[in-house]
């Protein structure tokens, strides 16, 4: 039996603020939920917190549990917290400073005190080895062992821990990298060692190396984690095997997570796309944009055509998204935008005008509200002075929050300051927090040739639902869904993950008569590579899928093409070259027969499972007994200039209600989850799904 | 309009106008310039050609012209403007930057108003001209870089005047390219233009009109009050080209900025007359340098419209290169630019006196390699890279190393060296932070950076256009000066200098083997270098970016043999360089003393045999609260203890009085060993 054939399979996400676990019955449907409070010093205390809850609700033993899934940040703390290991570079001489100098772009403008992303390691940390191999991979001067011998003479001197390996153009000869790294593992079996040409063998060496460094410089960190988890589950008593969410939305073991623990820095955010490309199957979008809105962040993210929109490298660490201001990550990942808008985004104001974020009242103090000792306004505490939020039933009731201290918070930091009525106040820092995550959605959607008009937006996270029909509205987006468990989507993501990796390679070329024999090298080459890494997934039989990052000739932009199956012949570059054209007609809008078209980097996906994920159901079992909620209160809705009586239920009622209602409940109308709150505004009807999903059909655009 | 959050919304919204034009144009242009290099940006401009959105990664230099080139449009079209109309502009005596940069401006009509107009500026790989690329050194007339473009209607109202565009593209080299470009330029027109007709749709034309005007005014507001944070004042900052272009004289720039209530009046009079070569530029640079630094230092955190811009006014007498008239060449713009940005600096520097900040590299350092193309027979290759130099230090900060200016906008620098190696017959020897390459001060400035650059075929040729070559980068409050921008070629054994006029390189013949030796210039520090922590300094030398030899010369810094710091020594040392100081008293002479445009101290024998100077070496002057000032010696005869003769307008610099006592030192563009 597969893990994704088990009847009784676990959902674990851990997250920066939250540990989310899911337990889910696929005979049944039912899912237990739990939502603890991550344990930054023990991560294992939450999971297991969490896990206790689950099996005490569902009745289940861990010896019942067929599969455990995991997403974790713990990659992605070490980097942002630089509390990686002590970790050492060796580089090509002559190229020392490749990754102090990094890109020399400047992320922001104005700035006199503009700092550069801080590196991984220090200069004095970076060493050089005499060797060279060009461009064609032909090697130019060997290498010199004697000085790699007195390197690692001093690396052992100086306590490194982990040791990154990058020379020039090994994407094209790893014969250095990999004679360094086999010297090292003879002469310091105690580093861990990580050779550029195993994480990433892509050109562009800065990208490269602050890959390479990424990887060596959390690889004992999580290697420890993992470890740790295994052992606790273990005495548990949970005998299912273990897997690891990675970047690019696929699940690995344990083992090769720890080799290739950079793979797993976005983790969480990818589990969360998943759901949504699973809530966009069973709802028939093909096209959904994600919209997972917490504590801290909110994460954008897109399915194009039923799948996951793949970016072939991202940034981690950056400052307030922007590009450049962070590390690059020269692989493939699902991708995502984060930016800091989340319900706990402390709003702010110079006297002019207001801003939200990025700082955070996070959960400790958290907002005002809350009553925990927060002092500065922000969106959950406008959102509560909206009308948006019930004081009473907040997190299923298990909090109660306070709307006259946050009411004294926006009037003295922001409607004081302002000259504004208290609910010009709120509305404006609501709306600033509203107009951020517009501009990101317009990043996803427009600026790389997505029209939103023919996608659904899944929202998901505590806060998404309150603010995903007013950014429906604003971008022309004609549909939001939110589905059940939308408070724990990345954990229920995980439930729909198949086991996969992603493998690359450098070789650049023009696809012309005669490329046919390198492009089947290519292949060859990435073939085996995911032929040494499947035993250890279980599974020798992968379902492969080709993809490769091409360009028009002349042009600097590689777009990824997915690639014909087949045997790899004169034919099928043709083949390649059409299905360039005809992705390239789709995002620009044109196509150019007379050019030629380049292929930089050729992928090869590798998917171990059985397809069972699209068979996931899922009713999520209430917490606790609350009753049915149906009633009213007064809400601010600036599209009716006014507070206007809004409805308020549960989706139970609001199923009741609109079974025998083809146009839907109207809005203005809240349904309130557990877990968040959903806002549908004046014009909008609301409806359910026949699997439990809320959706919301938005107002026609004032906008088209 | 009192409502923050539709206001914010609409600010958000036209912002994000600008940055899918953004987007737009790097996924559909055809030069690697633009794709690569991003040398354009976008804008909106209001119907009165007010300023109103640009995004991240737009370059001040492009944008904050726009508003000159949209009213020179608004004259001469007056109400003949239409939807459908396209303007075209590059000339730069109306609001242009260079030839290269053309300007597409697309006015949106809504309900038979115009309510806005979506501007691009798009650099042209070649615009015609004497040369490929159209910018040369040796150009002495506008006509010779290209063809100039005042105000023209391109389209009306959906007619393209195809006569007029073929004449255009007859005229550039590689006019396949020149016209994907004006493609993609015309493309993203097009969609701003619907963007934000949806935008009225939205949000009603009238509120739409109404939020820009208020969303100016707030910014507005905000800059005017913090100019009346600061104290009334006269400020005076001067600055110097290394070259007219022409020959190694200099150029001045001379500034006097006043702080008048909540107004910035900057007066530039007493700059040099426009140049023979191509360092001028015409008058929209100024405002658009001042107001880039204004910005930078009080307001930086805020998205930039034409509100912050009001409060300044500028005063630039025509004729000068900073206000150039026909037929003034204006190709070496960025050169110009630079040296706006630096004295601009200094002078801000004095108005907010704790945001002080050592000076940059100045220049773009254009590096042109070219040869024949291996791959394309007849053809050739062009390598185009900008390297990045260090950035100045400020209070509690050093300056970063390699790294674009605070007043550049997104642009690349070099290229990945596995890039470069994989497309060229090039070979990358090095790529590294230049050691010792810092202006010292207790805050040091950034490093510059070193490349080797090798050339693999039979033949090649290298262009250089920079500045700081010969006059390097400045510190402030007693911090020393970054090392200068520094090109030459390696020729076995042989150091060659590619030009007679350092960073001014017009085709030097390149051999195979060859190895031009890129090093960029290091930031200005920032304090008196012998008050830098010890430790850091150690840092610097266990990281390999000074010697200990430098530790000790230029820091004061003794390391014993475990490379820590020898806190006794230090001490010692540090007291008895101090002591070796050159102070001097500082006498006004009776004239201005100027030869040219340089300024001249007389220095007495005695002073200059310490100093190791000879007549026409550069020296500085430190004293009062003032900038350092820069000036070229003339020996005196009398060798007692006689002042150092200087101008009167040096004391207002300084901000001392006439009988006091500066610091004198000799001014290198060498890093110190």
């Amino acid at each position: 039996m597969t893990a994704a054939q088990a009847r009784y399979r676990v959902g674990v996400d851990v997250g920066g603020t939250f540990t989310d676990i899911v337990l889910h019955d696929s005979r049944s449907g039912a899912l237990y939920v739990a939502k603890t409070l991550t344990t930054p010093g023990d991560l294992a205390r939450a999971v297991m917190a969490g896990m206790d809850t689950v099996l005490e609700e569902s009745g289940k033993e861990p010896s019942d549990v067929g599969a455990l899934l995991h997403a974790t940040t713990v990659a992605t703390n070490a980097i942002l917290e630089r509390k990686g290991a002590r970790t050492a570079l060796l580089t090509t001489k002559g190229f020392r400073d490749v990754l102090i100098l990094g890109r020399q772009k400047r992320y922001e403008t104005y700035n006199l005190y503009f700092r550069k992303p801080e590196p991984l390691t220090r200069r004095r940390r970076i060493y050089e080895i005499s060797e060279r191999v060009d461009a064609d991979g032909s090697v130019i001067a060997p290498i010199d062992m004697d000085g790699l011998d007195s390197v690692i003479d001093r690396l052992l001197a100086e306590g490194i821990e982990s040791a990154a390996i990058v020379f020039l153009h090994s994407y094209a000869n790893p014969d250095h990298e990999r004679a360094a790294a086999r010297r090292l593992a003879e002469r310091a079996p105690g580093l861990a060692v990580t050779a550029s040409c195993d994480v990433s063998p892509r050109i562009r060496e800065y990208e490269r190396s602050s890959t390479t460094l990424a990887n060596a410089f959390v690889k004992p960190v999580v290697a420890r984690y993992l470890d740790r988890l295994r052992e606790t589950l273990t005495r548990r008593g949970f005998a299912a095997p273990l897997h690891v969410m990675q970047s690019n939305g696929g699940l690995v073991t344990p083992e090769i997570a720890r080799d290739f623990p950079v793979r797993i820095v976005e983790s969480g955010p990818a589990a969360g796309v998943l759901l949504a490309r699973h809530i966009g199957r069973l709802e028939s979008a093909d096209h959904v944009l994600t919209f997972d809105m917490g504590g801290t962040t909110a994460k954008l993210g897109v399915v194009d055509d039923g799948e996951p929109a793949i970016t072939s490298a991202f940034e981690v660490d950056t400052i307030d998204s922007r590009r450049y201001s962070g590390l690059p990550l020269s692989m493939p990942a699902i991708e995502l935008l984060e930016i800091g808008a989340g319900g706990g985004s402390v709003a702010s104001t110079d006297g002019h005008t207001i801003q939200v974020g990025p700082e955070s009242a996070g959960a400790d103090p958290g907002p005002i509200c809350y009553g925990g000792g927060g002092d500065r306004p922000t969106v959950t505490d406008a959102n509560l002075v909206l009308g948006y939020l019930d004081p009473e039933n907040f997190n299923g009731g298990a909090m109660t929050l306070n709307p006259e201290a946050a009411e004294a918070g926006l009037r003295q930091s922001i409607a004081g300051p302002l000259g504004l009525s208290l609910e010009d106040a709120a509305w404006g820092v609501h709306a600033v927090a509203n107009a951020n995550m517009e501009r990101a959605m317009r990043v996803m959607s427009v600026e790389k040739g997505r029209d939103p008009r023919r996608y659904v937006l899944v929202a998901f996270g505590g806060a998404g639902p309150i603010h995903a029909a007013r950014i429906a509205r604003a971008l022309s987006i004609p549909r939001v869904i939110v589905p059940a468990a939308a408070g724990v989507g990345s954990a229920v993501g995980l439930l729909t993950a198949d086991v996969r990796i992603d493998v690359t390679v450098t070789r650049a070329m023009a696809l012309e008569a005669g490329a046919s024999g390198r492009v089947a090298a290519a292949y060859a080459e990435l073939e085996s590579l995911v032929a040494k890494e499947a035993p250890r997934l279980g599974s020798t039989a992968p379902r492969l899928s080709r993809y490769a990052y091409l360009r028009q000739a002349g042009q600097g932009f590689e777009i990824s093409v997915d690639l014909p199956d087949g045997p790899i012949d004169d034919s099928y570059v043709d083949r390649v070259i059409e299905a360039f054209r005809a992705a390239y007609e789709r995002d620009y809008g044109y196509r150019d027969e007379a050019s030629g078209v380049e292929a930089v980097d050729w992928c090869l996906a590798a998917m171990f499972s059985d397809g069972a994920t699209g068979r996931l159901e899922t009713t999520a079992v209430p917490r606790g007994e609350g009753g049915r909620i149906d009633g009213a209160r007064r809400v601010y809705m600036p599209e009716r200039a006014a507070w206007v009586a809004c409805r308020i239920l549960d989706r139970a009622t609001l199923a009741r209600e609109t079974s025998a209602r083809a146009d839907g409940l109207p809005g203005p109308a809240i349904i309130e989850d557990p877990e968040s709150t959903i806002l549908a505004l004046p014009g909008d009807r609301l409806s359910m799904s026949g699997r439990g999903d809320v959706i919301i059909d938005i107002d026609a655009m004032e906008d088209d | 309009m009192d409502e923050v959050g539709k206001l914010e919304l609409i600010r958000e919204a036209l912002i994000a106008v600008t940055q899918e034009m953004r987007a737009n144009v790097i996924h559909s242009s055809y030069s690697s310039i633009i794709y690569e290099g991003h040398d354009f940006s976008t804008a909106l401009v209001g119907p009165d050609g007010r300023y109103v959105a640009q995004c991240d990664g737009d370059h001040p230099l492009h944008v904050f012209s726009v508003p000159y080139s949209t009213r020179k449009i608004l004259e001469e079209f007056g109400d003949d403007i239409h939807e459908g109309d396209i303007f075209l502009h590059n000339d730069p005596y109306t609001g242009g930057t260079h030839l290269n940069d053309i300007l597409q401006l697309h006015p949106v009509v809504h309900e038979g108003d115009i309510v806005m107009f979506a501007a691009i500026r798009y650099h042209f790989g070649d615009v015609g001209g004497m040369t490929a690329g159209s910018l040369s050194g040796e150009a002495r007339e506008i006509l010779q870089e290209g063809l100039r473009i005042t105000p023209t209607k391109i389209c009306d109202r959906g007619a393209m005047n195809e006569a007029y565009l073929g004449l255009l593209f007859d005229n550039m080299r590689q006019p396949l390219e020149r016209r994907g470009d004006f493609n993609a330029m015309y493309g993203t027109g097009r969609k701003a233009v619907e963007h934000v007709r949806r935008l009225c749709r939205r949000f009603g034309k009238e509120d739409l009109l109404e939020a820009i005007d208020e969303i100016l005014a707030r910014s507005e507001r905000v800059m005017r009050s913090r100019v009346r944070a600061l104290e009334d004042g006269d400020h005076y900052a001067e600055g110097f080209m290394e070259s007219t272009g022409v020959s190694a004289e200099p150029l001045v720039l001379r500034l006097k900025l006043s702080v008048r209530g909540d107004r910035l009046i900057a007066d530039y009079t007493g700059t040099s007359p426009q140049t023979e070569g191509p360092t001028n530029v015409g008058p929209a640079m100024t405002m658009t340098s001042l107001c880039t630094i204004v910005k930078s230092f009080l307001d930086p955190g805020t998205p930039v419209n034409h509100g912050s811009f009001e409060p300044i006014e500028i005063v630039s007498p025509p004729g000068t290169f900073i206000n150039a008239t026909y037929p003034a060449a204006c190709g070496g713009m960025t050169e110009v630019k630079s040296l706006l940005d630096s004295v601009g600096s200094t002078a801000m520097g004095q108005a907010v006196p704790e945001m002080k900040v050592g000076d940059l590299k100045g220049g773009a350092n254009h590096t042109y390699i070219s040869g024949p193309d291996p791959h394309r027979g007849g053809d050739i290759y062009l390598l185009y890279e900008w390297v990045a130099g260090g950035t100045g230090a400020s209070e509690g900060h050093d300056g970063n190393n390699g790294v674009r200016n605070y007043t550049e906008g997104d642009f690349n620098s070099v290229h990945a060296v596995e890039i470069v190696e994989s497309q060229y017959p090039i070979a990358v020897d090095r790529f590294e932070i230049r050691a010792g390459s810092c202006g010292d001060g207790e805050w040091r400035g950034g490093f510059g950076v070193r490349r080797d650059v090798r050339i693999e075929g039979d033949i090649g040729a290298l262009s250089v256009l920079t500045d700081k070559c010969v006059i390097p980068p400045f510190g402030v409050h007693g911090a020393g000066n970054g090392a200068g921008n520094r090109f030459v070629v390696v020729r076995g054994d042989e150091v060659l200098e590619p030009s007679a006029v350092p960073g001014k390189v017009s085709g030097f013949p390149l051999r195979r083997g060859d190895v031009v030796r890129e090093e960029s210039a290091g930031g200005g520090g920032y304090g008196d270098p012998l008050e830098r922590p010890p430790d850091l300094v150690a840092e610097d030398v266990r990281f390999g970016c000074l010697t200990a030899g430098q530790a000790d010369r230029r820091y004061g810094v003794i390391l014993d043999a475990d490379g820590g710091v020898d806190g006794p020594a230090t001490g010692r040392r540090r007291r008895a360089l101090r002591d070796g100081r050159i102070h001097v008293a500082v006498q006004a002479a009776n004239e201005e003393m100027y030869a040219g445009a340089k300024r001249e101290f007389v220095v007495p024998s005695g002073v200059a045999e310490r100093l190791g100077i000879g007549d026409g070496d550069l020296v500085e002057l430190i004293a009062g609260a003032g900038p350092l000032v820069r000036g070229w010696a003339r020996i005196g005869d009398a060798d007692g203890d006689v002042p150092v003769m200087v101008g009167a307008s040096a004391f207002d610099l300084l901000k001392t009085t006439p009988g006091g006592s500066a610091e004198i030192r000799r001014v290198t563009p060498a890093p110190p060993e």
